[in-house]
């Protein structure tokens, strides 16, 4: 017990900058849900917050578990999350238009938030188990592809088009972090535009509407441009200093959608304004620069694999979130790690963030290869 | 196998530094455009967010009421209780539409309509149940409020016009403003920076008569207030009210009870118009147009009246007393006489003799009278209406100098009255002639404008402030509707004795002449002035040979007009008039006994007035 304590207090102070960015993170998201719910501490804020704190206890959790057992583990989560996904098909309940959380009585929780971990760990340990010239060999990548193939489509039909993209991105980037040769990739992405006009095909209207929004955001301002448009407003309108906390007029009189959740980042930009945005975004790029740089001298390459897999997963997260409400990228809804109102979304991230401490805590464990 | 992990390893840090490069880029990315949102688009942004949030509601400025000379209101306000009805949800709708149907009996018609718009209009937009509530509906209404939270009662202003149809043309009506016409009065107003009040549904403009000419005055300034809404277009609180400023109200020179009393003289004429203008004042006492319409009815855009007016066959939208244009037969010989005593064609003495028909060519021109009047001086001429001593007169004078003594005297031009649509009347001159219709002017063209007959029009205001000139000696008259204008005296330059001359003639014209039906039965009452008959269609040589020279025979759109020029009274002139009653007949039977009634009614008031006015002596 008491050794158990000494290395939580040695793990405290050896990743005290990584924990403070963190808390900081989450702490604006605090404050962001505060106002939101217009100065109302009950409703969001402070469930935000109880949840940072559990989640927390999740993340060093994570972090300090040996890393072996989540080797020897990593396929049974993995499929463990799956069947989630296939309970969320068969039982899960809808919210906003889409069947995504299953209700486990004390929680509620959406599996397709876990997946993405779940998927990393899962690729990494097939990865970490493949020799130099296995990973050459052919039809070594039809098992990774299958594994990201198959949460996928249940994700898709739920439908939560940000997830799938999420998920396949990651997952191409597992693979080919993992060392697939260029020209595989090269003819895969190919074969990919090709596919496109058919997965356009089975894509949702509002979803193909999105798309189009997207790439002429002026034609529909009062239709389905509106939520992009009144975002813009939002961060136009604030200026360097912003228009104060909880005097954002585009959040405050509801011209922001889904203000607490995927556009809470513009609420942030328009109360706090350039140098409120920045700071956030600054704290993101620290938390990621921080995060590939402790797992980049790791001996393990699981390790070293993991590591940059959530580091891409982290970031991805963050540039599809803000990339969307500024209109650099179609709308798809991505949260906004730590700062995004929900508890999936939150527990994800703090395993993601576990897992890279836990890869920093044992970095001379050589793990795969 | 230790060797090639290490390879191992260093291809994954390769990959991952190629992931780096990607996480900065993109990051450069989101900062650049960042920065471009917030400070390049920054302005655009900041006025979009401000249309979004900040609304200025109207605020409507009563109108200015319009009064006579007493202060007897013309034109004015009426307000009314209006129930409004916020477009509940559909399942609402029905207990709403049910609860008006059993507490106001609502009929089935507005309950089909309401139901209807609730349809078409997007939520919480306001639909009109009804307007003029009464007083006990109203605190009714009040007293349910709580439990009918989507009922409005408003107060509404509509314009209305206590003499109705007695003043249709002068005061004009309300309408809903044309945004796109940039000639319209509305363009004006919108120029003046109340292009909210556009948006308001109970703004009107004024379309015609004084509503129109006066609508800046009587608009007034708009107010606003400055809301901010939500996303909903829900009021979220006020940020700044501006009062409206009400309009100023107008005081015209009319005179509600003469014109009232004119009115209902008029009327069963069925078409007709009358003008009656103070001397030497120029103010306007009366205008009367028959027929009228409502001004209250077009105001609030009646169909059915709307409908009634425009497919008149006596077109009743047309205001005669200033756009009528008629020829001013007889009266207008006062022009040609004047015309022939200024430049010294004439001397009073000289006779000319009368046969009954003047020949010129060998077309024959006929006097009223066919068995002529014998050998005639100028005051007789004009007394008795000969027509053939101003045919010969015609030939001496020449067109030209008739047509500038009639300009001098203000036909064919406009008088300037403020009341729109005036129109200018025409005083043909060889020019004119040969402008319209490629011919020379002919001696016969002559001969029949000497006598006001052929192309010659003016209209029934010309023809009153003509003989407002005469009644003033020579000294020029503006007629106005408004007080305060008060042009400076201007003498026309006549010689004195000419017009003494006139004066005594067209007293004599309403003594003895055939204008006396105009002399009011009081003889202490001197009156002036001179009857006309216009023809509408000439009289044909058969119908000359078969004796039917009497129109009253004709049917009614082809009989005669009916005028009659003068002034009272005759000794200190207060009063010009003209009246003219569309195929009336001869103008010394209908005008002039409607001139009297006129006069009568002017004088005995005037005589009144002046016995309680007047300090006892």
């Amino acid at each position: 017990m008491h050794r158990l304590y000494n290395r939580l207090i040695f793990f405290l102070i050896r990743n005290s900058i990584f924990l403070l960015i963190v808390v900081l993170i989450a702490a604006i998201g605090v404050i962001a849900q505060y106002s939101v719910s217009g100065g109302c501490w009950v409703s969001r804020a402070g469930k935000h917050a109880l949840r940072f704190w559990m989640c927390t206890g999740v993340m060093i959790t994570v972090a300090l578990t040996d890393q072996r057992f989540w080797y020897a583990w990593a396929y049974w989560m993995y499929i463990g999350t799956l069947l989630l996904l296939f309970f969320v098909e068969l039982l899960g309940f809808v919210g906003m238009g889409a069947q995504r959380w299953i209700d486990l009585y004390v929680l509620q929780i959406q599996p397709s938030e876990l997946m993405k971990i779940m998927l990393v760990l899962a690729l990494c340990r097939y990865y970490g188990t493949l020799t130099k010239q296995e990973t050459r060999a052919p039809g070594v990548h039809i098992k990774p592809l299958l594994m990201v193939a198959v949460p996928c489509g249940f994700i898709l039909k739920q439908p939560d088009l940000g997830n799938a993209l999420i998920l396949v991105s990651v997952g191409l980037g597992v693979i080919f972090l993992a060392g697939i040769q260029l020209w595989k990739m090269s003819v895969a992405f190919f074969l990919g535009i090709c596919g496109l006009p058919f997965a356009w095909q089975h894509m949702h209207a509002y979803q193909k509407k999105r798309v189009l929004i997207f790439l002429n955001p002026d034609q529909d301002p009062l239709g389905a441009g509106y939520h992009l448009l009144q975002s813009k407003i939002a961060f136009g309108s604030a200026g360097l200093f912003g228009k104060g906390f909880l005097k954002g007029t585009q959040s405050h009189l509801n011209f922001l959608p889904e203000k607490h959740t995927d556009f809470v980042f513009t609420v942030i930009c328009e109360e706090f304004g350039f140098l409120g945005g920045s700071a956030l975004l600054l704290l993101y790029v620290a938390l990621i620069g921080l995060s590939y740089a402790m797992t980049s001298g790791v001996k393990g390459y699981f390790g070293r694999l993991m590591g940059g897999a959530l580091t891409f997963l982290l970031f991805l997260h963050v540039f599809i979130n803000v990339g969307m409400v500024m209109g650099l990228l179609p709308i798809v809804g991505v949260p906004l790690p730590l700062v995004s109102y929900g508890g999936s979304s939150m527990l994800s991230t703090a395993i993601a963030l576990g897992f890279i401490l836990n890869i920093a805590h044992y970095s001379t464990l050589r793990l795969g290869g | 196998m230790r060797e090639t992990f290490d390879d191992f390893l260093r291809r994954l840090k390769r990959r991952r530094r190629w992931f780096l490069v990607v996480e900065i880029c993109a990051f450069a990315l989101i900062f650049a455009r960042l920065s471009f949102l917030q400070f390049i688009e920054d302005e655009r942004y900041s006025l979009l967010s401000q249309r979004n949030c900040v609304r200025f509601i109207p605020i409507l400025p009563q109108r200015g009421d319009i009064c006579d000379k007493n202060g007897k209101i013309l034109a004015t306000n009426a307000g009314s209780y209006r129930l409004f009805l916020e477009n509940p949800l559909k399942k609402r709708l029905e207990h709403v539409l049910t609860f008006l149907h059993q507490e106001l009996a609502l009929s089935e018609a507005p309950i089909a309509r309401l139901r209807e718009e609730s349809l078409k209009k997007p939520c919480l937009s306001l639909m009109l149940v009804r307007d003029g509530l009464s007083w006990e509906e109203v605190s009714r209404l009040a007293f349910l409020q709580p439990i009918w939270p989507e009922l409005y009662v408003t107060l509404g202003y509509s314009r209305a016009y206590p003499y109705d149809e007695v003043f249709g043309h002068v005061t004009g009506y309300v309408g809903l403003p044309e945004a796109h016409s940039a000639t319209s009065a509305d363009a004006q107003d919108i120029a003046q920076g109340s292009s909210l009040l556009l948006k308001h549904p109970d703004y009107r403009t004024g379309k015609t008569g004084l509503e129109r000419t006066f609508n800046s005055t009587l608009l007034g300034k708009a107010g606003f207030r400055k809301v901010e809404v939500n996303a909903a277009g829900k009021v979220i609180r006020q940020l700044e009210l501006s009062l409206a400023e009400a309009g100023t109200s107008l005081k015209t020179t009319l005179d509600a009870d003469l014109q009232a009393f004119a009115y209902a003289l008029l009327k069963p004429y069925k078409v007709a118009s009358c003008v009656i203008i103070e001397v030497p004042s120029g103010a306007v006492r009366c205008l009367v147009s028959v027929p009228s319409y409502s001004p209250m009815d077009l105001s609030q855009g009646k169909s059915s009246s709307w409908q009634k007016v425009l497919h008149d066959p006596n077109h009743s939208l047309l205001h005669r007393a200033i756009a009528g244009q008629y020829p001013p037969a007889s009266p207008f010989k006062i022009v040609t006489a004047l015309a022939a005593l200024e430049a010294g064609i004439v001397s009073p003495k000289e006779t000319v003799f009368c046969p009954g028909y003047f020949e010129l060519g060998n077309h024959k021109f006929h006097c009223w009278n066919k068995f002529g009047h014998g050998a005639i001086n100028l005051a007789e001429a004009i007394c008795k209406s000969c027509d053939v001593y101003f045919f010969s007169l015609a030939g001496r004078l020449g067109i030209d100098r008739i047509a500038t003594m009639a300009q001098r005297l203000g036909f064919g031009e406009l008088t300037g009255i403020s009341l729109y649509g005036e129109k200018k009347g025409l005083v043909p001159s060889r020019s004119w002639k040969f402008l319209s219709r490629q011919e020379k002017w002919s001696p016969s063209d002559t001969i029949l404008v000497s006598v006001g007959q052929g192309p010659v029009l003016a209209t029934p205001l010309q023809l009153a402030t003509f003989i407002a000139h005469i009644a003033n000696k020579g000294m020029r008259v503006h007629p106005t509707l408004i007080e305060d204008v008060m042009p400076p005296l201007e003498d026309m330059g006549f010689r004195p004795e000419t017009i003494a001359f006139l004066q005594r003639t067209l007293i004599e014209v309403c003594t003895t002449g055939t204008g006396r039906r105009a002399r009011p039965d009081n003889p202490a009452i001197l009156v002036a002035g001179k009857t006309g008959t216009a023809q509408v269609r000439s009289i044909s040589s058969q119908d000359r040979a078969s004796g039917k020279t009497d129109t009253r025979q004709r049917p009614w759109n082809e009989r005669d007009h009916s005028l009659f020029v003068g002034y009272a009274p005759a000794d200190d002139p207060r009063y010009a008039l003209a009246i003219i009653v569309e195929h009336g007949g001869k103008g010394g039977e209908v005008a002039a006994s409607l001139a009297k009634d006129l006069f009568e009614k002017l004088l005995t008031d005037a005589h009144e007035e002046k016995k309680t006015h007047a300090p006892p002596l």
